[in-house]
């Protein structure tokens, strides 16, 4: 008896906390106005911009969405999401639907971003935050990692866990707000060495096939379907790289060209792209472009876009 | 299974619940069966290993202290010692010593290729085979009686709370409890400390070792990215991560083991305030250095004073020639033990020289912060050797440290709150302890004598694991011995 009447205060005691504390944390949670978190609130609940552009930190960091307004004559946000895939682009765009219906989304697609890796589950931790506004959609999302997650999320400090600091270091040093877009003005050297290609007598790595998983490519079919069930203009991109890349082999290339054949969605592929190939000029680092990098990028997906759907230009 | 996972947590309530439902006479039946579940959710087949372990040390034990004769008891010691160091040998460190040689060899000239198991180490066999050999060797002098029912016997060898990563107990202490005649009853008190203890460990875990891996891990996994300033903090922060996460199994484990009324032995008594490397190992893995004190150290010394008969050799006095001797071929096997890597070897041959340095020059100042404070650094160095991927590793990282200090790298963007996630939970852990052991008797919230302030305390606890712990695919370090 003393047992059960102790636990119980103990757990009156934590509920109380949870309450309180967790309340606090949710208001300044909200009141960001910058940083990651708060992009992802205002592509949720706010945005209503024509161009939506989903991916990860190749998205965020490649799009500029002025380029595109200036170019397409619509409105434009960058919805990418730094170390994210596509289980979060489609939560993003199921929310993103249910409250307005753009005319066109971008999605950029990492190819590596489909195979078998626990990160995929891990980082969905970024979505807690807004689990008590979307519960449906965030739920479902969050129980391919674990049925538990959702339990844990009775918590008000759960949900919050790991974001006071982010908020403080926001708040102490905001982010210049460029419509979600991650500007790096920082370029990158050009090595001394040049980069070693493959001799023509040598022979290529053995290439062992890594499995898919089915929950990621899933998660892309539906993507697709989502955009064509609200007659939203969908554009698949892969993003420039620095240095040669083989995909000439690479199952995960030909699995989003299926996809891509199957549902007739535009895909442009910058892989290899001449333009940018070599050109260290305009990369930040090895795998994302700086601003005039980005500003080029988007031109040339604009125009591409243009020329595929000529009728969505704004009168 | 992880102790920090809620099926871990339900597993331990439904044992809990049984426990003081089943009598007395077949706990060790619900126990027995608790214990192999544990042990196989992590991989089935490695039950064969502990139960073979199980079956060769019950029977040597017994048929052993049936023997008068010292040589034959002796025969049957070697049996048992050879059976479980061989099995420990396969497993842990086959590969090790077979590309060692293979590396030995090209060194000199020869070029051949040494034969590497494809086996993955059965977990805790580090663990278990310690406290099966100290169980023998006890039984071998006579410090204990053998244990006649093999059902407790294999819970002692696979106890659940403790299987995986210790504490090491000893026959003598923890026998005796897991007999059948030993009636435990429910006891709030019990409860209650057990419960304290599994929210303090979760808290070290969660809240300290994990956050603290993240920085840690990014800056070793780049080893000839960062500057000397940045390893300098992560060795810092590895510091707190590997006490935090190792203490927090510790306090895991026994207070899973208090919930049943069992007692478990200490493991850490605060080891960042340690006045000398002697005081270190005094608080740090108690459970390990107590024994590698009483079953290497002390046998060792005693084998070198009865071959060293003059009082001086070489101009040097034989009784720091045998401490010397023993301390180092201690702390040699206590470095081995640790990991199949030369950086383990290293890391504890430092700590083999430091104590034999104290003990020969008895460096200490009079102040006892003075004290902490070089302890701390010497202690910190040797963990550059057992973070690092390799020797040579090591060696850049502490040339980097002393010559090239850099820039501190600082995570960009939203990744910059690890680090200062890392030092908050630093700071908490830090005020806790600094608290403990200084002024103990200043005000107490979890022991206070008021209820409210306990309660509350708990609840805080809780409230920051929510809050501030990493729930994301966490792993104990010490899982992998």
């Amino acid at each position: 008896m003393l047992l059960v009447t102790k636990s119980i205060k103990v757990i009156v005691c934590i509920f109380l906390i949870d309450f309180i504390f967790g309340e606090i944390q949710r208001y300044v949670f909200f009141q960001q106005k910058s940083g990651k978190f708060y992009r992802i609130n205002y592509t949720m609940d706010v945005s209503t911009d024509e161009v939506i552009i989903f991916g990860s930190s190749h998205a965020a960091a490649h799009y500029v969405p002025d380029v595109f307004e200036k170019e397409l004559g619509l409105s434009c946000y960058n919805a990418g999401v730094a170390g994210q895939q596509i289980l979060v682009h489609k939560t993003l765009q199921e929310i993103v639907l249910q409250r307005t219906t753009p005319k066109i989304m971008i999605l950029d697609i990492d190819t590596w971003g489909f195979y078998q890796d626990p990160y995929h589950y891990d980082r969905l931790s970024d979505l807690h935050p807004f689990y008590y506004k979307h519960p449906d959609i965030i739920g479902k999302v969050l129980a391919l990692k674990s049925g538990l997650t959702e339990y844990f999320l009775k918590s008000r400090l759960y949900q919050y866990n790991s974001t006071i600091v982010h908020v403080v270091k926001y708040w102490l040093a905001p982010q210049r707000d460029r419509k979600g877009y991650q500007a790096t003005l920082v370029q990158l050297p050009r090595p001394e060495q040049t980069v070693q290609v493959r001799r023509e007598d040598e022979q290529p790595p053995v290439r062992r096939p890594r499995p898919f998983d089915k929950n990621l490519i899933a998660a892309l079919e539906q993507f697709a379907l989502n955009a064509k069930k609200r007659n939203v203009r969908l554009v698949f991109a892969f993003s420039p790289t620095l240095e040669y890349t083989d995909t000439s082999q690479d199952d995960s290339v030909e699995k989003i060209r299926s996809i891509t054949n199957r549902n007739s969605i535009i895909l442009i592929s910058y892989i290899n792209n001449p333009d940018f190939l070599g050109h260290y000029e305009l990369f930040a680092d090895s795998g994302h472009l700086n601003d005039p990098g980005a500003r080029l990028f988007s031109k040339m997906v604009s125009d591409k876009i243009r020329d595929e759907f000529p009728d969505l230009r704004r009168n | 299974m992880k102790f920090n996972s809620l099926y871990y947590l339900a597993f331990l309530s439904i044992v809990v619940l049984l426990y003081y439902v089943v009598g007395s006479r077949y706990r060790w039946v619900l126990l027995l069966l608790a214990s192999y579940y544990f042990y196989a959710s992590w991989k089935p087949v490695y039950l064969f290993v502990i139960v073979g372990t199980t079956v060769i040390n019950y029977f040597v034990a017994v048929v052993m202290a049936r023997q008068d004769e010292k040589r034959r008891r002796r025969k049957f010691l070697l049996i048992s010692l050879a059976s479980g160091l061989g099995l420990l040998f396969f497993f842990k460190y086959f590969n090790f010593f077979s590309a060692s040689i293979q590396d030995i060899l090209r060194g000199a000239g020869f070029f051949v290729k040494s034969p590497l198991l494809n086996i993955i180490m059965p977990i805790g066999i580090s663990f278990y085979t310690l406290q099966t050999i100290g169980y023998i060797l006890d039984v071998y002098h006579g410090r204990v009686r053998p244990e006649r029912h093999f059902g407790t016997f294999a819970v002692y060898v696979s106890f659940f709370p403790i299987v995986l990563s210790g504490p090491i107990e000893r026959s003598g202490h923890l026998l005796p409890q897991l007999e059948r005649k030993n009636k435990i009853v429910f006891s709030y008190e019990n409860i209650s400390k057990g419960a304290k203890l599994i929210i303090l460990g979760l808290f070290y875990k969660l809240v300290v070792a994990d956050r603290a891996a993240i920085y840690v891990n990014a800056v070793y996994a780049n080893a000839g990215k960062h500057s000397g300033l940045t390893f300098l903090v992560a060795t810092i922060f590895f510091s707190f991560q590997i006490y935090s996460d190792f203490a927090g199994y510790s306090y895991v484990a026994i207070g899973s083991a208090k919930l049943l009324g069992i007692d478990i032995l200490q493991n850490f008594n605060r080891p960042f305030f340690a006045a000398s490397i002697k005081d270190f190992w005094r608080r740090w893995h108690i459970s390990l250095s107590t024994w590698l004190r009483d079953y290497i150290f002390l046998p060792v010394a005693y084998s070198f004073s009865r071959m060293l008969k003059k009082e001086k050799y070489l101009s040097i006095r034989t009784d720091r020639i045998i401490y010397f001797c023993a301390i180092f071929i201690t702390f040699f096997l206590c470095g081995l033990w640790h990991g199949a890597n030369w950086t383990f070897i290293a890391w504890g041959c430092l700590h083999g020289f430091y104590l034999a340095v104290e003990n020969i020059l008895g460096l200490k100042t009079k102040r006892r912060l003075l004290n902490i404070g070089i302890t701390y650094i010497l202690v910190l160095f040797t963990w550059i050797f057992f973070r690092a991927a390799s020797i040579s590793d090591a060696f850049a990282i502490v040339g980097k440290i002393f010559t090239k200090p850099g820039s501190l790298f600082i995570p960009q963007g939203s990744d910059i709150v690890a680090p200062i996630y890392t030092g908050m939970a630093i700071l908490i852990l830090l005020v806790m302890e600094l608290k403990q052991e200084f002024f103990p008797s200043w005000f107490s919230f979890f022991n206070n004598e008021r209820e409210l302030v306990r309660v509350f305390s708990y609840a805080a606890i809780i409230a920051l694991i929510l809050s501030l712990g990493v729930f994301d695919g966490g792993q104990f370090i010490y899982a992998q011995f």
